[in-house]
C-alpha cells in the first residue's frame, strides 16, 4: 500500500512537470487575428482600424495596462460591426479590459436605440472572449466564427 | 523776319492759354466730383447701408442685414470698419481652402456625420456625432468623448471652432414633418448663435439616398422627401441668416440620386470616397470668416 502511494505521488509530479514544460507563453500579434476576423465579414462592411491615438474615445481603458492591441470599427457610422483584441500585460488587466468593453456594449445600445433596430440585435449578440492574456471582442453576424478564428490562434 | 520770329513766338504763346484754363477746369470738375462721392459715402456709412437685397437660388428674396463686403465695391473697403460676409445661399463656388481649414472647424450630426471620424478623416475631437441623433434628441444631445459624455453644446464651446457645419435630418425625415424638423433646428441655430456670437455656421443639405434605399423594406427614404425637406433648411438658412451648403447636389448622379456605389449595403451610409467628394465641395465652398 505504501509502495502504491509512493507511486501515485511519483506519477503525480511527472503529470505536474510535464503539463508545466507544455505550458508555453502564447505570443501571438492582434492584428493577425483581427485581419483573419475581418475576412469573415461582410463585403458590404467598411472597416476602419482604431490607433493608439483614437482607441481611447471608443475605450475607457487605462493603456498602460495594454500590452498590444488591434481594433476596428465600422466606417460609416451607420452599422455595429466592430472586432477588437486586446493583449493585456497581465492576466489580472483583463477585467480591466472586461470593464471597457462592457462600457463600449452599453453604448452602442445606446447609439442604435431607436435606430436601426437590426442593428441593435446584432449588439446583443456580441461575444467577448477571453484566452490568457488575450480578450476578443466581436459584434458581427458571425460572432462565432470570429470566436473560433480567435481560439484557434491561442490555442 | 525778327518781327516775324517775334510774332511767331507771341502766336505760339497767344494759343498755349486757353488749353491751360482748361485743364484747370477739368481739373476742378474732378475735384468737386471727388468731393461729392466722399461726401456721399460718409452719408451713406452714416445712414446705415442696412437692406440689401439679395436673390437666392429658389428665387426667394432673402432681406440680409450686413454691409456691403469687400466683393460689392472696392472703394467702400476703404471707408467701412465691419464687413461682414453676406450670406448668399447656397454658398457659390469659391476658390478652394486646403484641408487645414478643416482644423478650425466642428462638424455637427447623426451617423453620417460619425463616419468623418470613424473612417479616420477628421479627426475625432472635430466631430461632435452621435449615430441614431435626430433633430428631436439635437438640443438636449450628449456625446462621447475620450473624458466621457458630455453635452454636445459644452463641448462645442470647449472645442471653440471658427466654423460649424450642421448636417441633421437624415434621421427623422421618414417619420417627421418638415415644419417640425425646421422649427427643431432653428431652435438650435439660436442656442449655437446665443453660445457662439463670432461663429460661422453652416447648414449642409442633407445629402441623397441611392435607389437600394428608395427601394428598401427596411425603412425606405425618397429623394424627393429630401429635397422638399432641403428647400426648407435653405429657407431656414436665409431666416437665420447663416450659409447654406448644398452638399446634396455634388452627391447626386444623373439620375437624381446618390450612386449606388457611394453608398454601402443601405443605399444610405457613404463609402469613404463619398466624403471626399461632399469635403472637397465644402472646401470649394466657404465665406470670408
Amino acid at each position: 500500500m505504501k509502495k502504491f502511494s509512493y507511486f501515485a505521488v511519483i506519477l503525480s509530479l511527472i503529470f505536474l512537470l510535464s503539463s508545466c514544460a507544455n505550458k508555453k507563453d502564447v505570443n501571438v500579434n492582434p492584428s493577425d487575428i483581427t485581419s483573419d476576423i475581418i475576412n469573415t465579414f461582410s463585403e458590404d462592411i467598411s472597416m476602419s482600424e482604431l490607433n493608439s491615438d483614437r482607441i481611447t474615445k471608443y475605450y475607457d481603458i487605462d493603456m498602460e495596462k495594454i500590452e498590444s492591441f488591434s481594433s476596428y470599427i465600422e466606417g460609416s457610422g451607420g452599422f455595429a460591426d466592430e472586432v477588437s483584441v486586446f493583449k493585456m500585460k497581465s492576466e489580472d488587466d483583463i477585467s480591466a479590459a472586461k470593464e471597457a468593453v462592457e462600457s463600449r456594449i452599453a453604448q452602442r445600445k445606446k447609439d442604435f436605440d431607436g435606430y436601426n433596430s437590426w442593428e441593435l440585435d446584432k449588439i446583443e449578440e456580441n461575444c467577448i472572449s477571453v484566452q490568457g492574456k488575450y480578450i476578443l471582442f466581436v459584434i458581427s453576424d458571425n460572432s462565432q466564427e470570429a470566436e473560433k478564428i480567435f481560439k484557434d490562434y491561442l490555442k | 523776319m525778327p518781327n516775324n520770329n517775334w510774332g511767331g513766338a507771341n502766336k505760339k504763346y497767344k494759343s498755349n492759354r486757353p488749353k491751360f484754363h482748361l485743364s484747370i477746369i477739368f481739373l476742378l470738375i474732378i475735384v468737386i466730383f471727388l468731393l461729392c462721392f466722399i461726401l456721399y459715402m460718409i452719408t451713406s456709412q452714416n445712414n446705415g447701408i442696412n437692406s440689401l437685397t439679395v436673390l437666392s437660388s429658389d428665387t426667394s428674396v432673402q432681406d440680409v442685414s450686413e454691409e456691403i463686403t469687400a466683393e460689392t465695391t472696392t472703394t467702400t473697403v476703404a471707408t467701412t470698419t465691419v464687413s461682414s460676409p453676406v450670406n448668399v445661399n447656397p454658398v457659390p463656388e469659391n476658390s478652394p481652402k486646403d484641408f487645414s481649414y478643416f482644423n478650425d472647424c466642428v462638424f455637427i450630426g447623426d451617423s453620417l456625420t460619425v463616419g468623418l471620424s470613424s473612417y479616420g478623416i477628421i479627426p475625432e475631437k472635430n466631430v461632435l456625432a452621435n449615430t441614431g441623433l435626430n433633430i428631436d434628441k439635437i438640443n438636449d444631445a450628449k456625446i462621447k468623448t475620450e473624458t466621457g459624455e458630455i453635452a454636445l453644446l459644452d463641448e462645442l464651446k470647449a472645442v471653440n471652432p471658427k466654423n460649424v457645419y450642421i448636417m441633421l435630418g437624415s434621421n427623422g425625415i421618414a417619420w417627421l414633418s418638415n415644419e417640425h424638423m425646421t422649427e427643431k433646428y432653428g431652435e438650435f441655430i439660436d442656442k449655437i448663435k446665443a453660445q457662439h456670437p463670432d461663429l460661422t455656421i453652416y447648414i449642409l443639405s442633407i445629402p441623397p439616398v441611392s435607389v437600394n434605399k428608395e427601394t428598401s423594406t427596411e425603412g425606405s427614404i425618397q429623394n424627393t422627401a429630401i429635397d422638399s425637406y432641403n428647400s426648407e433648411l435653405l429657407k431656414l438658412a436665409d431666416a437665420k441668416k447663416i450659409n447654406f451648403v448644398d452638399i446634396n447636389t455634388a452627391l447626386k448622379g444623373n439620375d437624381g440620386k446618390l450612386p449606388v456605389e457611394s453608398a454601402g449595403k443601405d443605399g444610405m451610409h457613404f463609402k469613404k470616397d463619398t466624403y471626399t467628394i461632399m469635403l472637397n465641395y465644402i472646401l470649394q465652398h466657404t465665406v470670408k470668416e
